[in-house]
């Protein structure tokens, strides 16, 4: 019998439990993301508030990663910049996954001429590399929080126009949509109904890797100064104000940066456990 | 016995590939080289020849999964090839399609009661709670267990899929299948159930068939005319078994002696050149089957035959019969 997605489906389930990377950064990412949405009952200080009398202050028992230049506390801004950051991430990853994958299900589905349209101008989006795209895109719009989360959004479409249009090209071949044709359903609910959950799979594999690639694009946009603007926290900002006393006080970057780290491999981790899991040849 | 439900006339259907670098060339495939017959009521007709004779090609033409280049098909009066949305909508009711590899044609990740469920709701059949009767009916008739319901496709055998695929088509209470290899995919012991099941269909819901179809035994077990394709081209037609008891057509005799009755009385003739059949990208002049004909002569290979009828219900392509 063939490998469609019917035959592995029931073990999904059993084989991500088995594997311990995909749970490990499962938790490493609810962390974090319980860490962002508790900030305000978490955070030991107001991330805002200046003092003059603790600038610099290194790690100790009432600043657990010390304070900044302002005399703000580093931890509180870790985790106040975690809502910024988490927040673009998720967001901005949502909306590319939904309108990428609506884009490439229909221009798989239909092929001729809007297929080729579309591989053309994705084509050339994928050519420029996801962090100058987004810079040209934030340098042209403004910096602001909805404008950020539109860059990074447009540099998610194609990639997932790609997956979603490929994946569509092999379910098209398969009887079940001719199938669904020949019993007079609208090609709407062919696309969505019957296509899509069954490229659903990869989807959910990319967008988990392709959260991770937007939150570290967020962070870069943010150290080169293009994103929310100060006094906000977001952690590529708070990276890189750290920076200008990163010798004095590596306290600032270091444990944001930290931060950071601990989200890529979560995300990595989810993505990778997900792939094996999904695919039938990767047996564990 | 003269009304038509389906009638299939000069069908054509032409793809083009364009192969070659620098300059890529543009071939043109004649699947369908003008093909005509005719289905009447409650009847199974059976299409048959080699892969690539353009046989599943009729059934995708025929239910509009691919456009026509030319010809037309009629369905109880109604045409299909110009039908439109609505009008095909109406028309696919009555014409539906079972599928060769049952694994493909059913969606993964719908549970049965679902896959057989939704044309009907689709179709403003039955709605809400009215709908999985339905469904335990359909489960029935093609002998598969209340309990089937609730479970998904790669839970069954493929002999249990294929009855599911079958269910699936009869969901909308159609007057004519189109088989394209239904049992081709499936064990022999398993073949002869499920072609079972399709003769009992046809008689209690006085269902037509065509039926597609590489295997002679089988098309003699359970149609009632058959059809000869090659390369494209109807080469012979005419009832079963007179068709296979005395071949007119060359081609029909080759298919014959390579499906050699199980009679150890009998002996095998085998006169025939091997052979697979040329491409059909560049098909031979005149008769596309005299490259591997033994009688064809200068005549054959210039002018090609016309399907003239031979005897009653009896038709054939070859300048050498008749």
């Amino acid at each position: 019998m063939s490998t469609s997605a019917a035959e592995f489906r029931p073990s999904v389930l059993k084989r991500a439990l088995r594997s311990g990377g995909l749970l490990f950064g499962i938790a490493l990412v609810v962390v974090m993301i319980v860490a962002a949405i508790a900030a305000p009952w978490l955070a030991p200080h107001d991330p805002n508030a200046q003092d003059v009398l603790l600038v610099l202050t290194p790690p100790d028992a009432a600043h657990l990663f010390g304070t900044d230049a302002f005399g703000r506390d580093v931890l509180s801004r870790v985790l106040w910049g975690a809502r910024i950051s988490l927040y673009v991430g998720f967001v901005s990853t949502l909306a590319g996954v939904i309108i990428g994958t609506a884009i490439g299900v229909v221009a798989g589905y239909y092929g001729g001429i809007v297929d080729r349209l579309v591989v053309a101008a994705t084509d050339v989006l994928l050519s420029f590399p996801q962090l100058i795209m987004g810079l040209l895109l934030v340098a042209v719009l403004g910096a602001s929080l909805g404008n950020l989360i539109i860059a990074i959004a447009v540099t998610a479409i194609p990639a997932f126009v790609r997956l979603a249009r490929g994946s569509t090209l092999t379910m098209r071949e398969r009887d079940f949509v001719d199938a669904c044709r020949t019993l007079g359903f609208s090609d709407l609910r062919i696309m969505f109904l019957h296509v899509l959950p069954n490229i659903l799979d990869e989807i959910v594999v990319m967008a988990s890797l392709w959260l991770a690639s937007a939150i570290r694009t967020e962070a870069t946009l943010a150290f080169i100064g293009l994103s929310v603007p100060p006094p906000t926290a977001t952690w590529g900002g708070i990276v890189r104000e750290g920076f200008d006393n990163l010798l004095d006080a590596p306290w600032m970057s270091i444990f944001p940066s930290l931060a950071i780290l601990a989200v890529m491999i979560g995300l990595n981790l989810v993505g990778d456990g997900l792939r094996d899991a999904t695919d039938p040849k990767g047996a564990p | 016995m003269s009304e038509t439900l389906l009638s299939v006339r000069d069908l054509r259907k032409i793809y083009k590939t364009r192969r070659g670098w620098p300059i890529p060339r543009t071939a043109l495939v004649r699947a369908l080289d003008g093909v005509s017959f005719d289905v009447r009521p409650g009847e199974a007709l059976g299409v048959v020849g080699e892969s690539g004779c353009g046989k599943s090609t009729v059934a995708r033409v025929a239910l509009r999964l691919q456009e026509a280049d030319g010809g037309s098909v009629t369905f109880a009066g109604a045409d299909v090839l110009g039908a439109s949305k609505s009008e095909l909508r109406a028309l696919r009711r009555r014409m539906q399609m079972v599928f060769q590899d049952p694994a493909s044609s059913l969606d993964g990740r719908q549970r049965i009661v679902d896959a057989l469920g939704e044309p009907i709701r689709v179709h403003g059949i039955a709605h809400g709670a009215a709908v999985r009767p339905l469904v335990a009916r359909l489960l029935d008739e093609v002998g598969l267990p209340k309990s089937a319901l609730d479970r998904y496709p790669h839970e069954f055998s493929g002999g249990q899929r294929q009855r599911i695929g079958i269910a699936r088509a009869l969901a909308l209470g159609p007057d004519l299948v189109f088989a394209d290899e239904p049992v081709s995919a499936l064990d022999v012991s398993v073949q002869a159930q499920i072609l079972k099941l399709l003769e009992t269909l046809r008689r209690e819901r006085h269902l037509a068939f065509v039926f597609i179809s590489h295997d002679l035994g089988v098309v003699r077990y359970f149609c009632q005319r058959v059809v000869v394709m090659y390369l494209g081209r109807v080469v012979e037609s005419g009832p079963v078994p007179e068709i296979f008891v005395d071949p007119l057509h060359p081609y029909t005799r080759l298919l014959k002696a390579s499906s050699p009755e199980p009679d150890p009385v009998k002996a095998v003739a085998m006169t025939f050149q091997e052979g697979e059949p040329p491409s059909p990208v560049d098909p031979p002049k005149g008769c596309h089957f005299h490259p591997r004909c033994p009688i064809a002569d200068a005549r054959c290979r210039t002018e090609r035959p016309e399907l003239r009828d031979f005897a009653p219900g009896r038709t054939v392509a070859c300048h050498h019969v008749g």
